[in-house]
């Protein structure tokens, strides 16, 4: 039970969210007279107040989407983005939120641990990124992939899914499937979609104000069961899917959607019209579906968001 | 060699650097707990945000009594417990209270979507340990000890106790470090040392360290420095009209301005000593005399090497004034072809040889300048064992024709040699050089005037004698 002292983060909020039954991690305590949370791996005390906010920004939102003339969620994403770039040249840390979604992502894995579980497994990497890094100062680049990891994990987390780890300019999500398959599936390719649009509203405007270049990127969504298993102490995926889908996305052009057969089978009709499948010989998977014993098959989305 | 911004312990900044959270330091009041406490927060600043909880410095105060803490130690993070809460409180409140205080230094998240600047871990030291536990049972001055030394492993920061009680077995057991500070006192003088008692993860060779002062600073004294940069041309300082300059400016002004003509100056030397601690003393000073054309009359000892000796001097003085001025005498075997070295050849008879000895003094002399003579009689005592008396008579002879003339000599002796007794009656300023805990330091028997450190100062390209004083 959480101290009667302390404000209640919202109880409705369901695993892994319910961070103040985690008493592993978080301790309750009151420092210079404020109630909240002492994080025991981070040595760092964040208010109840905050804390509630923070969950608030992270937690899934069935009703989430980015829109070109959403003025005012653009607006709180680019000040947020302008901060985070205004510390180019300080030595500067991950913000609380991504180390806080990246023990989420764990919390749920090690609850689950040596399971099979069903997930859409998302892949984003920004496009031609080595030669950003050739033209950039290191602290540019190390400020441009920290932006941009931290504002995808919050988009992957408002759509029920989870970052599984990152890989410098690249990352790895998952979508766990529970009952409702199709609805998962439907978030994934709609962060996907978001995630075109977080870049093209609201990441690359911002970084033009600091005098850096436009990023793109390409995003590939599968679904398909995959095994949780642990090297060493952080937990990890592997299966069939998730190296299905790092050879999917790279058949997207930049800026587009690649998704792989198996996802493209749970969407809904209306879902399905966005994407069509990939016919050219030079850009067909050299492999079959197990399961159907075919060439497996990869659609793009129709639109382009550059 | 300890300069203004050096780390005056490095195995203690090593040991707070590899992740020990906390250190006990023990002493009697007055031993520098909390000198040594401030100097390693010194030292780690950059990382840490320093406090200091105390019951009896109000901020001000420590910045007037420690002013160079101001730059690390804010006032705002002396954080006073006053007089009236110790006396008024029990010590269950102050413990809160305290614990209280250091939970306020804990980093908070202020905007958790921003990137965190790399955060300032916490540096507390306690000054108000003792009052605090002075009526806990032994169950809670456990606890209270096992609680305060968590909070510096929860807030990846280090807790430094400063204890005035001797006994504190639960807490050495709890903490990473234990020392302590104590004095002693050798002749009348008071030394410093750093006792090495645990430091976990540590390699402790050398478990006592001395210390002094310095601009109120903390100063560790290390091990004799041996003369090592290239070298240059010596730069005399000027005699006065009565006293010969030491040939090092600092040294004049511990001695009032050198030492006054006609002066016999006795060095008693610890058998333990690098006998390199004699080059800057007391080669300035040949090196003045023969800048200033006076002269120079060495006896060497048995096992001393002529040309290298002369290796030492020559570098920095003219060829010309080293030939004119400068006399070794000494046995060389009819090795040296040098004018300088007088052979002292196969005399077994301690008079003949004495004879040899003042045919060269008068011969010097007859340029009508000053000279200095320099013999290490616990050699001519070793080398004339038979002729003993007339050994101890030459040196009052010695003493008298150096008086007489107004010129200046200096004897050395060590313990256990019968010349030392002479030398102590005859000589006008008595210096003892000895070593302790690996350091070499002098101070003067007769007259009590000052108890320091020797090391080399090699910045001016010749050896210079760098005196620290233990207070």
């Amino acid at each position: 039970m959480l101290s009667p002292t302390i404000p209640k983060i919202n109880d409705r909020l369901p695993f892994p969210f319910d961070i103040q039954n985690d008493r592993l991690r978080f301790q309750s305590t009151t420092v210079n007279s404020q109630k909240g949370y002492y994080d025991l791996v981070e040595k760092k005390f964040i208010s109840a107040q905050k804390m509630q906010k923070l969950i608030d920004e992270l937690k899934p939102d069935d009703s989430f989407e980015i829109k070109p003339d959403d003025s005012i969620l653009i607006n709180k994403i680019k000040k947020r983005i302008n901060q985070n770039l205004s510390f180019m040249q300080k030595n500067t840390r991950d913000s609380y939120s991504i180390k806080l979604l990246k023990y989420l992502s764990n919390r749920f894995l090690s609850s689950q641990s040596d399971q099979n579980i069903q997930n859409a497994i998302l892949f984003v990497d920004i496009v031609k990124s080595t030669n950003l890094a050739t033209t950039l100062t290191p602290d540019e680049m190390s400020s441009l992939i920290k932006v941009f990891s931290q504002e995808i994990s919050i988009l992957i987390s408002k759509y029920s899914g989870f970052v599984l780890k990152y890989a410098g300019d690249a990352a790895i999500a998952f979508f766990p499937i529970s009952n409702n398959a199709e609805k998962i599936c439907q978030n994934a390719i709609r962060c996907a979609k978001s995630m075109n649009l977080l870049i093209k509203y609201a990441i690359n405007p911002t970084l033009e104000k600091f005098g850096l270049p436009e990023i793109k990127i390409r995003v590939g969504v599968e679904s398909g069961n995959n095994q949780i298993v642990f090297f060493g102490p952080e937990p990890d995926l592997i299966g069939s899917t998730i190296t299905m889908t790092a050879k999917i996305y790279p058949l997207a052009d930049p800026c587009q959607i690649a998704i792989g057969e198996e996802i493209y089978k749970k969407l809904n009709d209306g879902a399905a019209d966005h994407f069509f499948q990939i016919q050219s010989d030079s850009k067909k998977l050299p492999y079959t579906n197990s399961s159907t014993g075919k060439e497996y098959a990869v659609y793009l989305s129709k639109e382009v968001f550059s | 060699m300890s300069t203004e911004n050096n780390v005056e312990f490095p195995i203690l900044k090593k040991f707070i650097d590899i992740g020990n959270r906390s250190l006990l330091i023990k002493g009697e009041s007055g031993d520098g707990k909390k000198t040594l406490s401030l100097d390693l927060a010194r030292n780690v600043a950059k990382d840490y945000n320093i406090y200091f909880i105390t019951g009896n410095k109000k901020p001000e105060m420590m910045h007037t009594w420690y002013p160079w803490t101001k730059s690390f130690l804010p006032s705002e993070n002396i954080i006073q417990i006053s007089s009236n809460e110790l006396i008024s409180s029990d010590s269950n409140f102050l413990l809160a209270e305290m614990l209280n205080r250091i939970s306020g230094t804990v980093t908070t998240v202020d905007d958790p979507f921003v990137s965190d600047v790399e955060p300032k871990k916490p540096f507390i030291i306690l000054d108000i340990w003792d009052s605090i536990i002075t009526e806990f049972n032994p169950q809670l001055k456990m606890h209270a000890e096992k609680l305060v030394t968590s909070l510096a492993d929860k807030h990846n920061g280090f807790i430094v106790f400063l204890s005035d009680k001797e006994e504190h077995s639960s807490l050495e057991q709890l903490v990473d470090g234990v020392i302590q500070t104590s004095k002693l006192y050798v002749d009348n003088y008071m030394m410093r040392e750093i006792t090495l008692k645990k430091l976990m993860g540590m390699e402790i060779q050398t478990s006592k360290i001395p210390f002094s002062f310095k601009n109120g600073k903390l100063y560790a004294f290390s091990s004799f420095l041996h003369f090592e940069e290239e070298c240059k041309k010596f730069e005399p300082v000027p005699d006065s009209k009565n006293i010969f300059s030491t040939g090092n400016q600092n040294f004049d002004a511990k001695l009032g301005g050198g030492f006054k003509k006609g002066t016999i100056i006795g060095i008693e030397i610890d058998p333990d000593v690098d006998r390199y601690a004699f080059v800057p003393f007391l080669l300035p000073l040949v090196l003045n005399f023969l800048s200033h054309d006076n002269s120079a009359l060495i006896s060497l000892s048995s096992d001393q090497n002529a040309e290298s000796y002369l290796d030492h001097i020559s570098p920095h003085i003219d060829d010309q004034k080293l030939l004119e001025n400068l006399r070794l005498y000494c046995h060389t075997f009819g090795q040296s072809k040098s004018q300088v070295v007088l052979e002292r050849g196969e005399e077994q008879n301690f008079e003949s040889a004495h004879k040899k000895w003042l045919e060269h003094y008068h011969q010097l002399k007859q340029k009508q300048n000053s000279l200095l003579m320099l013999v290490d009689y616990s050699f001519i005592e070793l080398g004339y064992r038979g002729n003993l008396d007339a050994v101890l008579k030459a040196m009052i002879e010695n003493t008298r024709i150096i008086r007489h003339n107004k010129d200046l000599m200096i004897m050395t002796s060590r313990p256990g040699f019968q010349t030392l007794g002479v030398m102590k009656s005859a000589c006008d300023i008595h210096f003892r050089v000895f070593d302790h805990n690996g350091c070499t330091f002098i101070c003067t028997e007769k007259p009590k005037l000052f108890c320091s450190n020797i090391q080399t100062n090699s910045s001016l390209g010749f050896p210079q004698l760098q005196l620290t004083d233990v207070y």
